[in-house]
């Protein structure tokens, strides 16, 4: 037998399926997003851009882009802001509460999104239990209005993706020699010029890694911004649902989808040219 | 007033008692190892001395001023750490230069003093590095630039060459201990190597349990051990219990399993004891003409000595002769053992 | 040396108020689940079952339950039975394009769900595959290859090839040594896979959506249905159910591998 046989027939039925089950149905989205649409005749056998420019110059569309990147971005500074010093007030517990806090904050990644968005309506709704606290002690006279708010969806898209966050930012502590802040002090620096000159520095590689998963994974975010936004805030995810299946035009919608697969796609390539440049010659 | 003085300290976790009652004064330039096994108490008498755990009870001055209660960053002293703890994130320069930064001193003094110090470990060429980028000797070297850039009065040395190759650790022994006399700064050294205290210290305090067995300079306490712990510790020690059956002035007869061994030191009849002697103190006689007579069981040959297991009436014990280029006495044959008078030492029962 | 939690009371404080954050809204569920009136409110007059029997009249939420958890079954089982194999061939082969491959398998965590849900459903409908559980299981082995490779991968790199070597010194087959020592190393982390695609298939929301049909529907699907129609306690109830199932497997998992290294996947 050729020893360059075994490999690729040990890959095989794994690349088979790949091509059958991903690479097929992505290069068929990609020529259907350059048909057109009648909205009598259904999807015409023709080719041409007008789907990608009717998406670049229609102003509804600019909307939608806007608001999807604007609340990727919100997103991701805020799980910073907050996961990042949570996960390294988890590196300073002690080891029993620490597994218990992990617990707590990583398990909900398991548990559906759906639910997780649930909680989130019940408890912002207009009649959700914060209005209905607020009501009862007396701080407000009319329910705040929160759910169908783009506040609303960022509040509940940063609880869905902080886990990831606090987990990057986390394994990346673990990895740091805690000697090292014993070293900055004893070099007479104060808690927190080590904090900012030596912890911080070492686990940025983690916050920016972190802050690419959140930044993708909001701007494709479907199911929170459709149950908290409602009918009038769209994004991106939400448009291309309602062109598939509620107008059906399907080579519409296959534009926007690839529209904002390249998008992610030149985020994540981007970031890891950057991060290769920076860190290189420092980290392993 | 001597420079470090540790006035009864003591750290409890709880019950535990990681230290317990430990004194010690350390004179200005003066060189001294914690040494023992690992849990004996003794790094965490070093990270009490720099400010990282706080004595439950006991006192630290360093040069007269109390520092029992004073934060780590404000006790003006140097750490090389067991892990080296580099910032990885900054290069060599940046690295031996931080502590400076922190004593907020110009650039060009700070650059200045940093090359000096670079020069000093000969690392000169490789300021520009990331720590990433240098050999594991290289890095200890940078640790210690680092911890000596900034003329701390104290330079604690935590086990700093145990992740070394054997050959690079002997001769980073040498290079430490010649730094440390070329600045003459105030050194403590942690380690559970008792070849590495020895070459290295000029006292060494050999620590047990929490406790302090023995402090002294090496040769006296490889030559006198208090205990059968720091003659065991320190090198090898054969160990032959028994029961004293005359003393007669500054001689002692101790009975070890029916044979009579007469060993210098003071004692009572009845007491038991074990008379210690040590592996190369040993010499190989004529059967019948030594003290007692033993069979080879294993030898073998290491090079510069012979290491001998032998049998006897007294137990098994080990011996250590020197290579002198000529045969020595093969496994199965019987020996005579001799040894100097004053080789020999009385240890407490144990 | 941390025997003690080196936090200060503003860290505690901050620490507090995110773990309150991350559970308020799961804690809400579970409350509202229980409540004994008939519309969405904190069972402040007396716990209540009644929304969880009330769960049993509607076959529409337990024939999506099983339906999903069939399906997860299926294609966790089929992932990682692709997923050994390539781990193998990577861990243990240099082959032109071994870093391409790997890449190709791990490329569906860079592709929006929306955007798979888009493709694959015109590809489904186009092959008459729509709404059937075959067309389904596909779809989902790509989307949690991913997660089952990487857990799979990482033991069989981990794994120490001198116990095979040394089984084969021994006198074991190819075949043997396989069984008795390579299968046994690497099942902590094929299990690990295995649970992971699981639980990441049972909660797919946003690419199911597009390709299940009526008499194909998961359980998520049903409830992002039933959500966009009403929000009541009744969906409240369904969730708290699966809160419970999730916190028992976590548990379990968590135990067994360690929560953050399933997820980190080292």
């Amino acid at each position: 037998m050729k020893t360059w046989l075994p490999p690729y027939l040990l890959n095989g039925p794994a690349l088979l399926i790949f091509v059958v089950m991903l690479v097929v149905p992505m290069v068929m989205t990609l020529i259907l997003s350059f048909n057109s649409f009648d909205f009598y005749g259904g999807i015409q056998e023709d080719y041409g851009w007008h789907n990608y420019l009717e998406v670049v110059k229609d102003s509804y569309f600019h909307e939608i882009f806007a608001r999807t990147y604007g609340i990727a971005i919100a997103v991701t500074l805020i799980c910073i802001i907050i996961g990042a010093p949570e996960a390294y007030i988890l590196s300073r517990m002690s080891k029993t509460w620490r597994s218990l806090c992990l617990l707590a904050i990583l398990g909900p990644l398991l548990i559906s999104v759906i639910v997780r968005t649930l909680g989130w309506a019940l408890l912002i709704g207009n009649n959700g239990v914060i209005n209905e606290v607020l009501l009862g002690v007396g701080i407000i006279e009319t329910p705040l209005k929160m759910m169908f708010t783009t506040g609303g969806i960022v509040v509940a898209l940063v609880h869905v993706l902080v886990p990831f966050m606090v987990l990057s930012v986390w394994t990346t502590l673990q990895k740091l020699d805690p000697q090292v802040e014993s070293a900055a002090l004893s070099l007479g620096a104060s808690h927190f010029t080590t904090l900012r000159r030596v912890v911080l520095p070492q686990v940025m590689p983690g916050v920016l890694a972190g802050s690419l998963i959140v930044f993708a994974l909001t701007a494709s975010a479907f199911a929170t911004p459709s149950i908290l936004g409602g009918r009038r805030l769209k994004v991106v995810a939400t448009t291309a649902y309602d062109e598939y299946l509620n107008t059906l035009n399907w080579p519409l919608g296959a534009a926007i989808a690839v529209i904002l697969l390249i998008a992610n796609v030149v985020v994540v390539m981007s970031y890891n040219r950057y991060v290769e440049r920076k860190y290189a010659a420092v980290f392993d | 007033m001597s420079f470090l003085t540790l006035q009864n300290i003591s750290k409890r976790y709880g019950q535990v008692a990681a230290v317990e009652d430990f004194n010690l004064s350390v004179e200005k330039g003066e060189f001294v190892s914690f040494l023992g096994p690992s849990g004996c108490g003794k790094t965490t008498t070093l990270q009490m001395i720099a400010g990282f755990e706080e004595p439950t009870t006991g006192a630290i001055h360093i040069d007269g001023s109390d520092m029992t209660h004073v934060a780590p960053n404000a006790r003006d002293i140097g750490i090389v750490f067991q892990s080296y703890a580099l910032f990885p994130h900054m290069t060599v320069t940046e690295n031996v230069g931080f502590g400076l930064e922190m004593r907020g001193i110009n650039k060009p003094e700070r650059d200045q003093r940093v090359t000096e110090t670079l020069e000093l470990v000969r690392l000169a060429e490789f300021a520009d590095r990331y720590p990433k980028a240098l050999s594991g000797g290289q890095r200890q070297r940078v640790a210690l630039a680092r911890a000596i850039v900034i003329k701390p009065q104290l330079l604690l040395l935590d086990e700093p060459l145990s992740a070394l190759d054997a050959k690079i650790r002997e001769s980073m022994q040498v290079e430490l201990r010649n730094i440390q006399h070329t600045v003459g700064v105030t050194t403590i050294l942690v380690t559970h190597d008792q070849a590495e205290a020895m070459a290295m210290s000029d006292r060494i305090a050999v620590m047990n349990m929490g406790r302090m067995a023995q402090l002294g300079e090496p040769f006296e306490i490889y030559e006198n051990p208090g205990d059968s712990f720091t003659s065991n510790f320190l090198g090898t020690t054969n160990l032959f219990p028994g029961k004293v059956i005359a003393v007669k002035g500054e001689e002692v007869s101790v009975d070890c399993s029916g044979t009579e061994v007469r060993v210098q030191g003071k004692s009572q009849t009845g007491a038991e004891l074990s008379v210690a002697i040590r592996p190369e103190k040993i010499g190989l006689v004529e059967p019948g003409s030594g003290f007692f007579d033993a069979r080879v069981r294993t030898r073998i040959f290491l090079g510069t000595s012979w290491a001998y297991q032998m049998d006897s009436d007294l137990g098994a014990f080990n011996v250590t002769l020197q290579n002198t280029g000529h045969l020595v006495a093969g496994e199965g044959e019987m020996v005579g053992i001799s040894w100097q008078a004053d080789a020999v030492r009385l240890l407490g029962a144990g | 040396m941390r025997r003690y939690d080196k936090n200060g009371p503003l860290a505690m404080g901050f620490n507090l108020i995110f773990l309150v954050f991350i559970l308020a809204p799961l804690v809400v569920v579970c409350l509202v689940a229980f409540t004994d009136k008939g519309y969405l409110s904190l069972p402040r007059d007396g716990l209540s079952l009644r929304w969880f029997v009330a769960i049993l009249d509607h076959p529409e939420f337990i024939d999506a339950f099983w339906y999903s958890i069939y399906l997860a079954i299926g294609s966790a089982t089929l992932a990682v039975m692709l997923a050994v194999p390539a781990a193998i061939a990577t861990a243990r082969y240099r082959f032109p394009g071994r870093g391409l491959v790997m890449a190709f398998f791990m490329s569906p965590l860079m592709v929006p769900h929306v955007v798979l849900g888009v493709a694959f459903l015109s590809y489904l409908s186009r092959l008459g595959w729509a709404g059937t559980y075959l067309g389904l299981v596909a779809c989902h082995i790509i989307l949690i290859m991913p997660y089952a490779l990487r857990l799979v991968l990482a033991s069989v790199t981990g794994m120490d090839r001198s116990a095979e070597a040394a089984a084969r010194s021994l006198g074991a087959t190819r075949w043997v040594t396989f069984r008795r020592v390579t299968v046994p190393l690497i099942l902590p982390g094929v299990t690990g896979g295995w649970v992971l695609a699981f639980i990441t298939s049972f909660d797919e929301l946003t690419m199911t959506i597009f390709i299940a049909s009526p008499s194909s529907t998961t359980l998520p699907v049903r409830m992002y249905q039933h959500i966009t129609e009403t929000i009541d306690p009744l969906i409240a109830s369904v969730s708290a159910v699966i809160i419970f199932i999730t916190m028992v497997m976590m548990i379990i998992l968590d135990r067994i591998f360690g929560l953050d290294k399933l997820l980190v996947g080292k």
